[in-house]
């Protein structure tokens, strides 16, 4: 009970820190706009009609061959919100992780740090309360657009698709595994610029990382079998999180079998990383 | 009697090799409770570095101690310390409530307590009408009252200040200053770090000089400062037959001031007993003391010569 209210006063400084961020306020500003737009845009007969119409007609109208199996029972709006999904879990990794690093270098600053160790609280409970309340930031953020547009679909075309609605866990959970990573890097370098570029660029390279692995090899060994780059590749990919992600989304969306695995992995990841982070931090003087 | 923060031979060293700094060698002091204790010492001779490890901010490398009965950095001692830092920082956007509301909540108060804690605390410090404006406005000495105000929120037993009166008008360091006399009134220790050896000199019970990582002199203030056996004198009617009778223990002369060194009170006694038969009025008489500072620069200055 005493360090849950410690960890929750923690939690509440994140955020009234985060709310006094113009780019946190900005994102809510845009989120808005955007689910106005689509207020009216929802309004207009011709967008209800092809929204809510096969995706397969619409996209091989003229075509020879006939849509993918996956595209049948999709509506052009199932579409939309795919792509809208997909955009959303980039943003809110790259410019959510722009947005909320400074929680973590800022607790390290000169004049602040000093004042925070000096109180009755568990160094980690730091750390664990700064990563929480950035996380609680984003979902909020994703949750106001994803159900916002959600809501203005379902009452405009009385479309109620709650796959799009369980986007929000997975984009928040893809922001939350790669935050994991900043944060570490944040707390070893004590740097934003350092722990954005380094985690962005990890997260980036692990995301190609695989077919270049596989590529390298067939060209090395000449062989369809899969060689040590391609084994050390895929252990990379791994141990970054966030991984697959967007293409488990996309399944969902499309209502196509998923494969979980890399939701599994991703929260063992961040989690992973969250314990590392806390464990920097007790260890670093300052 | 319980020692309310005991150091024996604290090591505190950053870095390897050639370039290690030995920022704390072998520091031994103890500070009784309910004292103000001052720890003195020239920028960078250590003093921030005692307190960090005594808080566990910066791990100590050897030696051993205690605060409040527990390990130095020992979360349970913490919660009955409260520490104002040199060069604090406040989140900017937040209030003066607020942030005392967040430093309260850290150190465990629930908030029905800070609600009547917060305003008492503002009002010790003299800020209660500076609550509600976001610290951002505030000035250099209205952020030091609202360290001082967030190092007594917890109502610690123990508060350990790192240069509190810097930047601080002179009018704000006598408010400062009364404060913490009040709060040793109440029974409360002061951990007084600072290079401002006057206003140490004021309120400190008992001092600790440091030098380069090391303590030099440790004691109480009227003992460090009373300059041995030696004695001032204003006598009234001084005449060259009363100074004539001193002779043999007469040190100096200033106008109607004398100085006079008697090794035992026998001989001090002797030596008023030869001032009255030669019919002087001794209009008072008190020992001679050094002011801090004048000891301070003396041992620096030995410390220094040792270290070349």
């Amino acid at each position: 009970m005493y360090n849950i209210m410690k960890f929750l006063a923690i939690i509440e400084g994140t955020i009234r820190e985060g709310l006094a961020k113009k780019t946190i306020l900005g994102m809510f500003i845009v989120s808005t706009i955007g689910i106005v737009i689509a207020i009216f845009l929802f309004q207009m007969d011709s967008v209800q009609h092809g929204l809510l119409s096969p995706a397969g007609t619409h996209m091989y109208k003229g075509r020879n061959a006939p849509p993918p199996t996956a595209m049948l029972g999709v509506t052009v709006l199932d579409f939309v919100w795919m792509i809208i999904s997909s955009f959303l879990l980039l943003i809110s990794i790259f410019v959510g992780s722009f947005v909320t690093t400074g929680f973590i270098t800022s607790l390290m600053e000169k004049g602040s740090i000093d004042l925070l160790l000096s109180k009755p609280v568990s160094r980690w409970v730091y750390i664990a309360g700064r990563y929480t309340g950035a996380v609680l930031i984003i979902l909020v953020e994703v949750a106001y657009f994803v159900a916002g547009l959600w809501l203005t679909a379902g009452l405009s075309l009385g479309s109620w698709s709650p796959a799009f609605l369980s986007s929000i866990v997975f984009i928040t959970l893809s922001f939350a595994g790669v935050y994991g990573l900043v944060t570490l890097i944040g707390i070893l370098t004590r740097s934003s610029w350092f722990a954005i570029i380094i985690g962005l660029a990890l997260y980036i390279i692990a995301s190609v990382v695989v077919p270049i692995g596989e590529f390298l090899d067939r060209l090395l060994n000449g062989t369809e079998t899969t060689g040590v780059l391609t084994v050390i590749a895929k252990i990379f990919h791994y141990t970054i999180p966030s991984q697959g992600m967007g293409a488990t989304l996309t399944k969902v969306l499309t209502g196509q079998p998923a494969d979980y695995t890399p939701v599994f992995l991703t929260f063992g990841v961040a989690l992973a990383y969250l314990a590392l982070s806390c464990y920097a931090f007790s260890r670093k003087e300052f | 009697m319980e020692i309310a923060l005991a150091a024996n031979g604290i090591v505190k060293t950053y870095g390897n090799g050639p370039k290690a700094v030995h920022a704390l060698q072998d520091v031994t002091l103890s500070v009784i409770p309910g004292e103000i204790f001052g720890l003195l010492g020239q920028n960078g001779a250590g003093k921030t570095t005692f307190i960090k490890c005594v808080l566990g901010i910066v791990f100590i490398g050897g030696g051993s101690g205690t605060v409040l009965g527990y390990p130095f950095g020992s979360v349970r001692a913490k919660e009955r310390i409260g520490y104002l830092p040199e060069n604090h920082r406040y989140p900017l956007h937040l209030t003066g409530h607020q942030v005392l509301s967040y430093f309260g909540k850290l150190s465990g108060i629930s908030s029905p307590i800070l609600k009547t804690r917060i305003p008492e605390t503002l009002k010790i410090v003299g800020m209660s009408d500076w609550s509600a404006t976001k610290v951002r406005k505030y000035s250099k000495g209205m952020m030091q009252r609202l360290g001082l105000a967030q190092a007594l929120i917890n109502d610690p037993q123990l508060i350990m200040l790192d240069e509190p009166t810097d930047g601080v008008d002179p009018v704000g360091r006598k408010e400062i200053r009364e404060i913490l006399v009040r709060l040793k009134e109440e029974g409360r220790t002061i951990f007084l770090n600072s290079h401002l050896l006057s206003e140490v000199e004021r309120i400190s019970d008992r001092v600790a000089i440091m030098d380069h990582g090391k303590i030099i002199r440790e004691g109480r203030v009227d003992d460090l400062t009373k300059a041995g056996n030696v004695y001032q004198l204003i006598i009234d009617n001084l005449s060259p037959e009363i100074l004539e009778s001193l002779r043999p223990n007469l040190l100096k002369t200033d106008g109607n001031t004398l100085e006079i060194n008697c090794l035992t009170p026998s001989d001090l006694n002797e030596v008023l007993d030869r001032l009255r038969s030669h019919g002087a009025i001794i209009e008072s008489m008190v020992p001679k003391r050094s002011s801090l500072e004048e000891i301070f620069v003396d041992l620096i200055k030995s410390s220094d010569v040792t270290h070349v």
